[in-house]
């Protein structure tokens, strides 16, 4: 082989070395304890249709009754989360970017027993070390990374939650579907499911 | 290309002796004709043999139909490998499922050395190098969703090198083409992180995709690569980045990062891509750029019909309108004209 083929082998070799061990190094770590949410609940399950025979689990949460289908969350300033405050009649928003948010179950909607997630962001941050010092039970708090966007309604200008990082969750085929996941933060900050049960 | 190139010349030659001849009647003394002609088809024998060109018309249409059917077959295949293993991977344990991953690309490497040490024309080696990078992505792309890491415009540094590599080693320029594209991608993305926004906002700066597109083509006349037609393709490339957020930053100010008022800006970038439009001819024709020429016209027509209807479609009668873009037509068929000269001139 051409010494640019070999070149190109390593190139294939490390790379993929080097995400194997972001991943394990994030799941072997990080917090003893996770958050049990319930499949069809909290999660959605996106399993072995014709063009896809893995399993992934997509966190569910409350949206606003608004056209864009915002995700319901606290609310937040701009300089919270690293932001400008754009000028009113700015034409230009500021760039999405990344943040820190807490999600848990929200007993309101646990004790009026509705149908839908419970799972619900708390809380807002650009300092993702912060949001980890300030909720550090892994029990009842899950911090996750984000992307937050500004965002223009009739009602102004405000941040809302772009995408969760990641949205979705692998399931591994080692793990049985079950009624219940529990997914753990990494030490790397990356939500994984560690564990399945009825 | 170049021994193609020579095996055209020699063709067009022979053509045009046998034209002249019928019109002026004899002009080489049958010794020479004779020996021209033992040399032509000996170094064209030479060229099959060691390049595997076309020789003939027919050989050529034939090569042209080659290189869309590899050129579609490396698309269908490599769509082929991804839907292939979603399909399946579901039913593998995660170690199994890495393994496969990383084994595939590798696969792909080894059929590409064994199709461009088997054929001198590389349309399988092409094939072979693009499922080769398309199992390369694939693999990123399943691994970090397996253990959820956030997306990292890092990847496309690891593309982008693979591809690049690859493309230098066995001369593919589709894959030089996506090679530009994904360092491109990792600058922009790695430049937005920097200034504190998501990485994948970079769209939303096309300054940056304006400078990254410039510095490409400087890069392609300063350091140009030794293989015959990489540097066009470079410059090519970074032409579009360049000529893409030149069109954005001219029609819509509320993209550019400049602290001026919003028909400044606009005016500026228009400028701007006016006179990057010339260059890019300007540099087409010193360099022989063919595709560069034609592309910056392209966009120095495009940019000032779109200027023309930002500024004038909403209060002009219909009629002035496309009276007005016709005489820009004009100007511009002029301006081209004088460039082909001047040309002809230094010629």
């Amino acid at each position: 082989m051409r010494r640019g083929g070999w070149v190109a082998v390593a190139i294939v070799l490390v790379s993929i070395a080097a995400i194997v061990r972001m991943g394990m190094r994030n799941q072997a770590g990080g917090s003893g304890d996770g958050l049990w949410l319930e499949v069809g609940r909290e999660l959605s399950v996106v399993t072995d249709d014709e063009d896809n025979s893995g399993q992934t689990l997509r966190f569910v949460l409350p949206t606003d009754s608004s056209r864009a289908r915002r995700v319901v969350m606290p609310a937040v300033r701009f300089e919270d989360v690293g932001m400008a405050t754009p000028a009113a009649d700015s034409g230009r928003l500021p760039l999405a970017r990344a943040a820190g948010v807490v999600l848990a179950l929200d007993s309101a909607v646990i004790k009026a027993g509705k149908p839908a997630s419970r799972l619900t962001v708390v809380a807002v941050s650009a300092d993702l070390a912060a949001l980890r010092a300030r909720y550090p039970d892994a029990r009842r708090f899950m911090v996750i990374a984000a992307v937050i966007a500004a965002h223009r309604d009739s009602s102004g200008v405000r941040p809302v939650l772009q995408e969760l990082q990641p949205w979705v969750l692998h399931l591994p085929t080692e793990l049985p579907l079950r009624t219940w996941a529990m997914v753990k933060t990494g030490a790397g900050g990356i939500p994984f499911i560690a564990a399945t049960r009825r | 290309m170049e021994a193609q190139r020579r095996a055209d010349r020699i063709r067009a030659f022979r053509e045009e002796l046998v034209e002249l001849e019928r019109e002026l009647g004899s002009l080489l003394p049958p010794p020479d004709r004779t020996r021209a002609e033992a040399y032509h088809d000996g170094l064209l024998a030479e060229l099959r043999q060691s390049h595997d060109i076309a020789t003939s018309a027919a050989e050529q249409q034939l090569s042209l139909g080659m290189r869309i059917a590899s050129l579609v077959g490396t698309v269908t295949l490599c769509a082929a490998v991804v839907l292939f293993f979603y399909r399946y991977w579901g039913r593998l344990l995660t170690p199994a499922q890495i393994g496969v991953l990383t084994v595939g690309p590798l696969i792909g490497l080894g059929l590409t050395e064994f199709a461009a040490q088997r054929e001198r024309t590389l349309y399988f080696a092409v094939l072979a190098a693009g499922v080769s990078f398309a199992a390369f992505a694939l693999a990123l792309t399943v691994i970090g969703g397996i253990y959820n890491l956030p997306s990292s415009p890092v990847a496309y540094l690891a593309l982008g090198a693979f591809a690049l590599v690859l493309a230098g080693s066995y001369g593919i320029g589709l894959l030089l083409v996506v090679g530009v594209v994904c360092l491109t991608i990792f600058l922009l993305g790695s430049l937005t992180m920097l200034g504190g926004a998501w990485w994948s906002e970079f769209p939303s700066l096309p300054e940056l995709s304006l400078a990254a597109g410039l510095l490409w083509v400087l890069g392609a006349v300063l350091r140009p690569p030794t293989r015959p037609g990489f540097a066009e393709t470079i410059a090519v490339v970074g032409a579009v980045f360049a000529a893409l957020a030149l069109l954005v930053l001219g029609l819509e100010s509320d993209q550019s990062l400049l602290p001026l008022s919003r028909g400044v800006v606009e005016g500026l970038y228009v400028v701007v891509g006016i006179v990057a439009a010339v260059g890019g001819i300007a540099l087409g024709l010193r360099r022989q750029w063919t595709l560069l020429q034609t592309g910056s016209t392209g966009f120095l027509v495009l940019l000032l019909f779109a200027k023309a209807f930002d500024w004038w479609w909403a209060w002009m009668p219909r009629y002035l309108f496309f009276l007005v873009l016709g005489l820009m037509a004009v100007v511009t068929m002029v301006a081209l004209n004088r460039f082909r000269h001047r040309a002809r001139t230094a010629r």
